[in-house]
């Protein structure tokens, strides 16, 4: 390009020189018929022409570069004005003194050389000669200096100038239009293909987490950049992560800071609602910390809206002296949100897969849960009830059958409770019981629940004691689940008392709700296990022999005091040696027909 | 007093059927809701003991079938291993339930109560 200017500007200059020659020979011929103040002075002139002429051309034709070749053209320009002036002065004598119409050629070419300063220098230098010229003509040979003569020749000097100047400039000025346009259309239609292509290499990156970089790189074909970083807000570690960063070959800079949250131009550019462009970013304010040796870039910040908020930041940047321009903003904008689409599909694909796998584990557990209830219930349905059938047949067993067919109901039941307690947590965990909740007396739900475990207790000879002042405000709860709440304590209580203890079952009223106690003498528990026995199949250390049940039952029962709104916990008895498990349940205001009734 | 014993599995046919008929009962079985509509076209019972999930014809349909014939309708006991066995006697509107695994004296009441006592007076008292 540059190279194509210079060739052409020496184009114009050998045309110049053409025209040089013309007025070289014009000088030489017609010269010594025309009066004039000395004919050895005109050869002069004509031989000065030639020889600047020669040496302009010669320069030329050696100029390495458009500017060194604009500093000969001006000399050569120069050398015109003069011969010029030199001429007006040398022909002075001739009555029509017809010269000064070469002004307006000079003027003219000055005007298409070197632009309106070039024009103003050529009229002013041929308007001062002519005016010095025609006194001189006045002074020496006596032709009258018409004032107005001279306004009417220099007019028509500053006319010629300035009319040639103006369409000059007009076309010029249209020139650098089209030529804008036609750079700015071309360099549309390079973005647009390379945008498009930025798609398609979108589109062809199977695995999806592929796809911002392949943007990134594919964005380095519209605009181009040192660095390209995409930032993502960590709320919980406070700070913007980086999650893609893309560096040319021969970025050398140290690896990126922290950058905190909210601060330096990733949080500015992620509060900003659109896309920022920072000139010099060592200038801008917002810019965090910075590195003694750091070079000066320009950035541009672009917020990604992710999941419908901007939680990350896309931005480009370019070592100065070189800054980006509105162009590259748009660029920048385009890339920014193809990649905010990116990356809210990801998001979205993340979510929809994860929720998928959650409802494929929720069907499999229901499916699970249904296929345990049917396949162990039903079978355990027909061994309970032909042992009973065969147990109610006594005359016709001996004693040792009796014990047999005890000890199998006895299991039987146990595995029957196992399998309700596997179903109760599962039904539990996934909150899918519903309390069918009614007023009842706390001493009605204690001797409910003891009368029901004091076959367990006897076989332990344990004795179960109620211990309840009667008229208690009755509670609000599901009956059917506090007596499995209380038999679970009660039952892990007869589990881990000696044989030949007592059990003691009591109510007590507190502020805002009623205490129900299940208190025991066993060994008691280590203040470290305290909150670990409601775990899960957890069993006190030296117990597993001993004890049986799934472990469930005190889980069970924690989750289903909960469920009523209460709490559920132990601590050592201050009466005596043993645990004492607490049920707190809320007192709600009863019903009047309730109070009466208790 | 006839009972009808609709259950796919045979196990529990053959319990209830022995334990009632030690109580007196006249019991018969059918392994799903298509055979107990036979059965029930033979010899109409007094009440049936009906199992939810079965193959062929489920309880549900069974039921729906059942009640679009003509009066009189036995009444209908639920006797199945759903987790919410309520739920499902509410469904097709049962007369009552009964969740497994249950017991035999339970069975013989609810039995009882919807059926009346068996022919003939309670043999082993």
């Amino acid at each position: 390009m540059r190279d194509g200017l210079l060739l052409e500007a020496q184009r114009v200059e050998r045309a110049i020189a053409r025209a040089r020659w013309g007025a070289a020979a014009i000088i030489f011929i017609l010269g010594p018929s025309f009066p004039n103040l000395s004919i050895v002075a005109v050869y002069v002139l004509g031989l000065y022409l030639s020889a600047y002429n020669i040496a302009t051309l010669r320069a030329s034709g050696r100029a390495r570069s458009l500017r060194e070749h604009d500093r000969i053209a001006k000399f050569a320009f120069a050398g015109d004005v003069t011969a010029l002036s030199v001429a007006m002065f040398l022909f002075s004598s001739d009555l029509l003194w017809t010269t000064y119409f070469a002004g307006t050629l000079i003027i003219t070419a000055a005007a298409f050389r070197f632009g309106t300063r070039g024009t103003i220098a050529a009229t002013g230098i041929l308007s001062v000669a002519y005016l010095i010229v025609a006194t001189y003509r006045l002074v020496a040979f006596g032709y009258e200096f018409a004032p107005q003569r001279a306004a009417f020749n220099i007019s028509i000097y500053v006319l010629t100038g300035f009319l040639v100047d103006r369409i000059l400039a007009d076309v010029r000025k249209l020139r650098v239009d089209r030529e804008d346009l036609i750079g700015r259309l071309q360099r549309r239609v390079a973005e647009d293909e390379a945008l498009a292509q930025v798609t398609r290499i979108v589109a062809s990156v199977p695995a999806a987490g592929g796809a911002v970089p392949a943007i990134m790189r594919a964005s380095r074909e519209v605009v181009r950049f040192d660095r390209a970083t995409v930032f993502v807000a960590d709320e919980e570690q406070q700070e913007y992560r980086i999650v893609h960063r893309l560096r040319s070959d021969d970025d050398r800079s140290p690896p990126a800071r922290r950058i905190r949250f909210g601060q330096g131009l990733v949080g500015a550019g992620i509060a900003a609602d659109r896309a920022i462009l920072v000139r010099d970013a060592l200038d801008d304010p917002r810019y965090g910390p910075r590195d003694r040796d750091e070079i000066r870039r320009s950035i541009i910040t672009v917020p990604l809206k992710v999941g419908g908020r901007p939680v990350a930041v896309f931005s480009m940047s370019r070592a100065l002296p070189d800054p980006f321009g509105p162009d590259d903003l748009r660029v920048a904008e385009t890339v920014g949100s193809l990649i905010a689409q990116v990356m809210e599909n990801e998001r979205l694909f993340e979510e929809a897969s994860e929720a998928e796998a959650l409802r494929a584990l929720d069907r499999l557990k229901d499916e699970f849960l249904a296929a345990v209830s049917h396949e162990l219930r039903t079978p355990l349905t027909v061994i309970g009830g032909a042992l009973e059938l065969l147990d109610h047949a006594s005359a016709d067993l001996t004693p040792r059958s009796h014990r047999l067919i005890d000890q199998a109901r006895r299991n039987v039941q146990r595995l029957q409770h196992d399998v309700e307690d596997l179903l109760d947590l599962a039904q539990l965990q996934e909150a899918k019981i519903e309390l069918s909740r009614e007023f009842v007396p706390p001493e009605a739900l204690l001797a409910e629940v003891a009368s029901a475990h004091e076959v367990i207790a006897t076989q332990r000879s344990q004795r179960l004691v109620v211990d309840c002042v009667p008229g208690m405000p009755p509670v609000l709860v599901d009956r059917r689940r506090m007596q499995q709440v209380l038999g679970n304590l009660v039952a892990n209580a007869v589990r881990y008392s000696p044989e030949g203890g007592s059990i003691r079952l009591r109510a007590e009223r507190a502020v805002g709700e009623i205490r129900f106690k299940v208190l025991d003498d066993g060994p008691g528990i280590p203040e470290a296990d305290r909150e670990r026995v409601f775990d899960k199949f957890y069993r006190l250390a030296g117990n597993r022999e001993t004890a049986s049940g799934t472990g469930l039952g005190l889980a069970i029962a924690k989750t289903l005091v909960e469920l009523h709104g209460g709490r559920l916990w132990v601590e050592p008895r201050d009466d005596a040696q043993g645990s004492a498990f607490i049920v707190a349940v809320p007192l709600e205001a009863a019903p009047v027909a309730a109070e009466v009734l208790s | 007093m006839r009972v009808l014993v609709v259950d796919d599995d045979q196990g529990i046919r053959e319990l209830v059927s022995t334990a009632l008929t030690e109580e007196g009962y006249d019991v018969s079985g059918a392994a799903d809701g298509a055979e107990a509509l036979d059965r029930i076209a033979e010899t109409p019972p007094d009440v049936i003991l009906l199992d939810m999930r079965m193959p062929v014809m489920d309880g549900w349909e069974f039921a729906r079938r059942y009640r679009s014939q003509p009066e009189p309708h036995a009444p209908i006991v639920i006797v199945t291993a759903a987790l919410d066995v309520a739920k499902d006697a509410r469904e097709i509107g049962a007369d009552g339930f009964l969740a497994k695994p249950f017991q035999i004296d339970d069975l013989v009441a609810l039995v009882e109560q919807h059926a009346g006592p068996p022919a003939g007076g309670d043999r082993l008292n």
